[in-house]
């Protein structure tokens, strides 16, 4: 069956069901990556995925169902579970929206990303691989990803919102082991492109490498209180892990400690927070939210002033305020909720190197481990395994490693000091797409030897 | 599910141009997702998980794909592009006979979960929230999640191989958040099982949410855990997540075949102390991580991986088997049809000991106890793991005193097996989802209670 007769179909029937008002989210993506080990192809794999959410109201209550099956059967699996799920759940208003404003002209497709055949990705990957072996005689394992993704996304619902937008991307990640003395170091890079550029291998084949020697004869540190850098990587992930508490929804269910905080100072002066979809190369970047509600661009955090929480229809609804455009599906397969686009810290005007000079002493981190575990993102307390250098004089003088940083969010980011200027964002998550640049903070606990 | 004849030429396709082996992957799976914050059900979604993967190996070269559509031509066409995409071009004619493979199943399913209705899955989420949040004054926020999934699968390849199976799990989540107003603490049990809805007749649920109320009132008055090098007790049950992360994922021939792991070349030698015997076994009846037959079709096993310290064996997909010159163990796994499989855990844990809990913790002059652990994780490459426990209490000259919070153990793999001195005699487990490179699966962890002489706690 075509998507479009499913669709019809579907329409039909859920008006006989006694849906009051209904909506489909449709999804198409197909992927390829191609792996590469030893100079050959490791693994290649071509996917095509679809899948069509449902929602549909019922006496003013919303219930979900979702097929990854085009076929007769998915038709009365959809509304009848829909129709099932909407008597138990508790009356929350959820709307459906009819389409008011106007959607900003954004083009995340790129014509020439389709042209790259697979033997150019081949040929790249393994030059990648041969590269990183090159610079060091350390370095004994090399392994490149080279993936790309295309989708696109319907929205349409009873209300007449018939809303669609493509994206593709493309992302290259190597992978490198350097061994010294009998013990192993691995390190990573990425880059996502719009065409496979010579000087890229270089770019990133350097960064994985240099990033897994600098790792080598690591060692830990004394115990104490340190005032460090959070490097780009390291600070993109904590800011991903709490992104949680500028969800209205956590705020409103008391799962953020953000409540009654809007207009006051959460932050360090020197802290502006960003969430921008509408960014040209951002991944998660669309015109409409998953509800079809209009994205734009907004400060979260301006020097350290809370100036809005993220908003969807329901949430916006019990605030008495308008959606922010941020009532996003992590996926066909999960209902609508509250999730950030393209958040970001906006970047200052350091450098990394004259972080390092303004912290004078103490560490940098540039690697964080077991996130979803050791990181409570209601409380905001972390304490999690840490990877880094130790700074003396304003100098890198050593790897850092068996440590852990623990702390409360809350209070980082008004210790933050310093905001670098070395921006980046991070690979692309279910929850958003996160960017930081390296970001100095005040103090923090170690424990070490 | 597709015809045989067209499974066949799906096999035979993909086969065209240089592969030596093919494989069809189909799943059709029902699952429910329930959740209540509050004691208020925020959403309840069902949905039909549908779709192929093709694989083909020529040699140690693997090629995968996957579509939810199901028209033959267009799963002809995707057979052919993967088979296309292998370097090798030596054609193999290949006549596929199916010889039909009926794994006996070992799970006894009484109430099926996607027949049976979500309204009586709430029954059993009302009765843990009205437990969790009545606990005490300190419990502000409850959440509760009711997750169900009807997996049916059917392999089949070009060695002939033609096999189904039905796989059914149910999981019920319960987190409890206790706060004093300026900080928060949480909570949290998930147990599940591989039943259906009958599993609530062994699984209390009014235990568990009092058990995650529990741990968040006890932690929001707990002091911060002190950070350094001690000796740490870590208690049976989900305390086997540090086996887990620790050395199970570097057991794992995905990590081992291309010498990604700290344990790779050393069967017959000794990576842990003597007290250390781990096992992963697959066969458990009902047990969360158990399957009747992998996902390549082969039917699970209970494997030794370390006797009294000693390395005997790792887990083991055919790929990786066959970099590695050794035979599958039934341990290849995937998430879903959107992951090639590769060989992953089931239920592992540390085999029961001969030491009394009791005399564990008398013989601490100082150190940690860890009665919970939470989730962890660890680079297979260099061992080095972390671990967030939930509930810790600081023991002094052989007693349990004051609780603390916020303490992680961090270490390496190779390091910590082989300081575990002392291992309890009651082994329990505890489930969890793991996440790796073919998706997130149901794991059993477990342990007895056990003594590690020292390790790095990461508090503050």
């Amino acid at each position: 069956m075509e998507i479009n007769e499913f669709k019809n179909k579907l329409f039909i029937k859920a008006k006989e069901f006694g849906y009051s008002e209904f909506e489909i989210y449709c999804l198409i993506e197909d992927a390829s990556s191609i792996e590469i080990f030893e100079n050959k192809v490791d693994k290649y794999s071509l996917n095509k995925r679809i899948g069509i959410s449902f929602r549909g109201n019922v006496k003013g209550k919303m219930g979900y169902s979702y097929t990854e099956a085009i076929d007769e059967m998915s038709i009365d699996m959809l509304l009848s579970k829909a129709f099932e799920n909407a008597e138990i759940v508790d009356d929350h208003i959820e709307p459906i929206y009819a389409g008011k404003g106007t959607y900003k002209k954004l083009n995340n497709y790129s014509e020439s990303l389709v042209k790259i055949t697979d033997e150019r990705k081949i040929e790249f990957g393994k030059a990648l691989e041969e590269r990183a072996k090159k610079i060091s005689s350390k370095i004994i394992r090399s392994e490149v990803m080279i993936s790309s993704t295309e989708n696109k996304k319907y929205i349409y619902n009873s209300k007449g919102l018939g809303l669609s937008h493509k994206k593709n991307s493309l992302l290259i990640t190597v992978e490198v082991v350097a061994s010294d003395r009998d013990k192993m170091y691995c390190y990573y890079s990425y880059k996502y492109c719009k065409s496979l550029k010579e000087e890229d291998i270089d770019f990133i084949a350097k960064e994985a490498v240099e990033g897994a020697l600098a790792c080598i004869n690591g060692d830990s540190v004394a115990s104490g209180k340190y005032a460090v850098i959070l490097k780009n990587e390291a600070a993109i992930d904590m800011l991903e892990t709490f992104s949680g508490i500028f969800s209205s929804d956590n705020v409103q269910k008391g799962l953020s400690l953000l409540k009654s905080t809007l207009g006051k100072e959460i932050g360090s002066k020197v802290l502006t927070i960003i969430d921008n979809p509408l960014l040209a190369e951002g991944l998660m970047s669309s015109p409409f939210d998953s509800e079809g509600v209009p994205t734009y661009s907004k400060e979260v955090v301006k020097a350290g002033e809370l100036k809005t929480l993220l908003y969807n229809l329901k949430t916006a609804l019990k605030d008495g305020v308008n959606s922010t455009g941020n009532g996003f599906r992590t996926n066909y397969t999960s209902p609508i909720e509250v999730a950030p686009s393209n958040f970001y810290i906006e970047p200052g005007r350091l450098s990394y190197l004259e972080l390092i000079q303004e912290l004078k002493e103490g560490l940098v981190i540039n690697e964080l481990q077991g996130l979803h575990s050791g990181a409570n993102p209601i409380s905001g307390d972390f304490s999690l395994a840490a990877k880094g250098f130790l700074v003396k004089k304003g100098n890198i003088v050593g790897a850092v490693e068996q440590i852990t940083i623990s702390g409360n969010f809350y209070r980082l980011l008004k210790d933050i000091k310093a905001v670098g200027a070395d921006m980046k964002f991070g690979m692309a998550s279910g929850k958003g797409s996160f960017g930081s640049p390296s970001i100095l903070i005040k103090e923090v606990s170690i424990s070490g030897k | 599910m597709l015809t045989r004849v067209l499974i066949m030429e799906i096999l035979s396709v993909a086969l065209a141009s240089g592969g030596d082996f093919s494989e069809v992957f189909i799943e059709d799976s029902i699952n429910n997702n329930l959740n209540m914050i509050n004691g208020s059900l925020e959403n309840a979604l069902t949905g039909r998980d549908y779709g192929i993967g093709i694989r083909i190996f020529s040699g140690l070269e693997s090629v995968y794909g996957y579509t939810s559509l199901k028209d033959r031509e267009g799963l002809l066409e995707l057979a052919r592009k993967l088979s296309r995409a292998l370097s090798t071009k030596k054609q193999l004619n290949r006549d596929i006979i199916f010889k039909e493979f009926i794994p006996a199943n070992i799970h006894k399913i009484l109430e099926v979960p996607s027949s049976t209705r979500n309204i009586r899955k709430l029954k059993v989420m009302n009765i843990a929230d009205k437990v969790a949040r009545s606990y005490s004054k300190d419990i502000k926020q409850t959440a509760i999640y009711y997750r169900d999934v009807d997996q049916r699968i059917c392999i089949a390849n070009s060695d002939g191989l033609y096999t189904e199976d039905r796989r059914i799990r149910t999981r019920l989540g319960i987190s409890s958040v206790a706060s004093d107003g300026i900080e928060n603490q949480t909570g949290l049990e998930a147990p599940g099982s591989r039943m259906g809805i009958e599993m609530f007749d062994t699984v209390d649920p009014e235990y568990f949410a009092s058990e995650a109320s529990r741990v968040a009132s006890l932690m929001l008055k707990a002091k911060p855990c002190p950070g350094g090098k001690m000796m740490v007790a870590i208690d049976k049950g989900f305390g086997g997540v540090i086996f887990h992360e620790a050395c199970g994922h570097a057991l794992e021939a995905t990590a081992v075949a291309k010498g990604n792991s700290i344990f790779a070349n050393k069967l017959g030698e000794r990576i842990a102390s003597n007290k250390v015997t781990a096992l992963d076994d697959g066969t458990m009846a009902n047990e969360w991580g158990s399957l009747n037959i992998d996902d390549e079709g082969i039917p699970t096993t209970r494997k030794i991986l370390i006797e009294k310290g000693i390395l005997k064996g790792y887990m083991i997909d055919s790929l990786n088997g066959r970099r590695m010159g050794m035979a599958p163990t039934g341990s290849s796994r995937r998430e879903s049809y959107r992951f090639a499989p590769t060989s992953r855990m089931t239920n592992t844990y540390i085999d029961k000991g001969e030491d009394e809990e009791k005399a564990i913790i008398a013989s601490m002059e100082y150190g940690l106890y860890a009665k919970k652990m939470g989730g962890g994780s660890v680079n297979p490459i260099t061992g080095e793991f972390n671990f967030a426990v939930r509930e810790g209490y600081i023991v002094r000259k052989g007693n349990i005193e004051e609780p603390v919070r916020g303490a992680t153990l961090i270490g390496n793999g190779s390091e910590i097996l082989m300081n575990i001195d002392m291992v309890g005699k009651n082994m329990k487990m505890g489930q969890g989802m793991c996440g790796s490179v073919s998706g997130s699966i149901p794991t059993n962890v477990g342990q007895p209670m056990i003594r590690v002489s020292e390790i790095t706690v990461g508090g503050r």
